[in-house]
């Protein structure tokens, strides 16, 4: 129950800031009668009420009680999933400094080491096949441009 | 404007080669979707879409469809072999599905699931292009009221039955209204909620956060979820085929789901995974021995995956005839249209009908493919389910990168992206649903333009918005959605047990 009405609260201050930000769009005096403006009031005025009604509704159900009433909760992170992310945020970091396989390859093996311990050799040849394979596609048959990074590819 | 030569001309569009190449790579990944649990069709076909970037527009759309139907077929087979379903969709297949393959049905299961999918989704094809003509010549006549009156319907609709609480799908669906106002307006060119980020000028990319939403967030409560145990399949044993007596029993529930399925689909909001819940509990009532249903029923194994396949192209009704998706999934296929450059709705029927037509003619090809090697290859790709996770969850992240930086190779769409990873993962935990914030985000932009070209017309009245009949029907069953889970608690108490009901499973 406090969680959802955790949620409500976040929502709703982020409600009241979208509608406040809605009074610095630039106005001109030309066009449709309603201007920039118009659209965002009524969204935040929308999520503010939908931010309310989440309260009435966790009140209700408090009142109402009952064992099936299971609240949604978010665990702590796990570990491994706060490794993940800071993997991430390493790789993006990494990314255009170093190069697209370079990058992609360090991630992969690390993750896949993490994540997949007990085969060190699968995890080995897929990350390589995956890195060079994504390369190959993305860079030579669709023609995105990848970062090259440090030592040219 | 006759229809009939269009989709005779589709047909030949259809089996020409190439297009029969790209149906088949389709459905093959739509399968391999649909077996691998923690990736489903709207996450497949994000990941898809940036390597569609430069392909002919025709192929990749009849290949992005293929993805979706095709994963149909595939998630069947998980929750009868391993009572874990690949997609949502086929949670009310494992409980009938498994326990037949435990008593050494396994086989019968699999055939009934792929042979009512392949019935189910050539009904509804028909169905679709019986509907296409008078559906979209009743969108010509939308104007500017009709069309906001759509998209407000399809919205409201998607946040009221999305999830348990009406409030936290109303909250997701305004969270992705409010991501579509920024950038650019597109009236008046004034810059909106960009914070000083020239890169935010263009507004927030759709697809990068269908790939955050769906593909990241899916590998983080994979992560978070991860244990090491060991999948068992049931061995399948005997051929993959019905008895008489078996078929006997199927049958019915294959053309009821096929219906209620098609239906459910159509109408915005509900969806695949909804059709087959209803087609479930339909059989079951109507069952002289409802005993039988947890037991190893085969009806309650044929009703919902006939459901589930005709609610997925029954889901590409609104889309094409109308140019409004009314489910998540369908708002990526829509993001893939409109990145081709290519608006559907009933002006594209009249303009290119060889393409409309070519895709809709596409998919019974593609459900033919389906029916043809999904029985035989049914023990390849339940070796899929072998695959470690370990190596899946860091390749998924991977091809989500390559993906999202090839769309406009800049990093903040990768600090997006992965933002976005999290916000879904956060989303997924507090139960707050996440299609409505997709396709809120993907129709903000017309809704928005629609309702201003509308109160312009009127002068800033909004009686406009219910001075037609569509506009007036579809206004008030937006409003009703909304209301009436308010106003009446009982709906929302039933709201609650079903998907409780459908959770525990």
């Amino acid at each position: 129950v406090r969680t959802d009405l955790v949620v409500a609260a976040v929502t709703g201050a982020l409600a009241i800031a979208y509608l406040i930000g809605a009074h610095s769009i630039p106005t001109l005096a030309i066009g449709d009668p309603l201007g920039p403006r118009a659209f965002p009031i009524l969204i935040g005025a929308g999520l503010l009420f939908s931010a309310g009604l989440l309260v009435v509704e966790t009140l209700r159900a408090k009142k109402a009680g009952g064992p099936g009433e299971a609240e949604a909760s978010v665990p702590p992170f796990g570990r491994n999933l706060l490794i993940t992310i800071g993997a991430i945020i390493a790789l993006v970091l990494a990314f255009e400094p170093i190069g697209y396989v370079l990058s992609v390859l360090a991630f992969l093996l690390f993750l896949t080491m993490l994540l997949n311990r007990a085969h060190p050799v699968v995890n080995v040849v897929a990350s390589v096949v995956l890195a060079f394979g994504s390369e190959l596609l993305f860079d030579s048959l669709l023609g995105v441009r990848l970062p090259v990074g440090l030592f040219g590819f | 404007m006759d229809t009939l030569p269009h989709i005779l001309n589709g047909f030949v569009v259809a089996i020409q080669p190439i297009s029969l190449l790209y149906v088949f790579m389709g459905v093959l990944m739509g399968m391999v979707v649909g077996v691998l649990p923690g990736i489903g069709p709207a996450a497949g076909i994000a990941l898809l879409l940036p390597v569609t970037f430069g392909m002919d527009p025709m192929s990749a759309l009849i290949m992005l469809a293929g993805v979706y139907y095709g994963a149909m077929y595939g998630g069947s087979l998980t929750s009868i072999l391993l009572n874990t379903p690949g997609e949502a969709s086929s949670v009310m297949t494992a409980i009938d599905g498994y326990k037949m393959a435990r008593k050494g049905r396994a086989g019968a299961a699999l055939a009934v699931a792929a042979i009512g999918s392949f019935i189910a989704g050539t009904i509804s094809i028909v169905l679709l292009s019986v509907l296409a003509r008078p559906l979209t010549s009743l969108a010509l006549k939308f104007g500017p009221a009709e069309y906001f009156a759509l998209m407000f319907f399809a919205l409201t609709a998607i946040s009221a039955l999305t999830g348990k609480s009406l409030a936290k799908g109303l909250i997701s669906g305004f969270l992705g209204l409010l991501l579509s106002t920024i950038g650019l307006d597109q009236q008046s060119g004034v810059p909106r909620y960009t914070m000083g980020i020239t890169e935010l000028q263009d507004g927030i990319d759709f697809i990068i956060v269908a790939v955050g939403v769906f593909a990241v967030a899916e590998v983080f409560r994979g992560i978070q979820d991860q244990h090491d145990e060991s999948r068992q399949l049931v061995r399948i044993e005997g051929p993959v085929w019905l008895t008489r007596e078996e078929w006997r029993q199927a049958s019915p529930a294959i053309w009821r789901g096929s219906f209620i399925g098609f239906i459910v689909g159509v109408l915005p909001g509900a969806g695949a995974t909804i059709a087959s819940i209803m087609s479930y509990v339909t059989e079951r009532r109507l069952s002289k021995h409802p005993e039988r249903f947890g037991e190893g029923a085969i009806e309650g194994v044929a009703g919902p995956e006939s459901a589930n396949n005709a609610a997925s192209t029954g889901a590409m009704v609104p889309l094409l005839t109308l140019g409004v998706p009314g489910s998540g999934t369908t708002a990526i296929i829509l993001a893939a249209f409109i990145m081709y450059g290519i608006q559907p709705g009933p002006l594209l029927f009249q303009q290119q009908p060889d393409l409309v037509w070519g895709l809709i003619n596409s998919m019974y090809v593609g459900n033919l493919i389906l029916l043809a090697f999904n029985l035989p290859l049914i023990g390849l790709f339940a070796r899929l389910i072998y695959l470690p996770t370990g190596i899946l969850l860091p390749a998924i992240l991977a091809i989500a990168t390559v993906g999202v930086y090839a769309t406009d190779t800049s990093l903040l769409s990768l600090y997006i992206a992965f933002g976005f990873g999290l916000v879904g993962y956060l989303f997924g935990a507090l139960s707050i649903p996440l299609a409505p914030l997709v396709l809120a985000l993907v129709l903000g932009g017309s809704m928005e333009q629609s309702f201003r070209r509308a109160m312009t017309i009127s002068s800033g009245d909004p009686v406009i918005f219910f001075s037609s009949i569509t506009a007036v029907v579809l206004m008030v069953a937006a409003i009703a959605s909304i209301t009436l889970p308010i106003l009446l608690p009982r709906i929302a108490r039933y709201r609650r047990r079903v998907a409780v009901d459908s959770s525990a499973l």
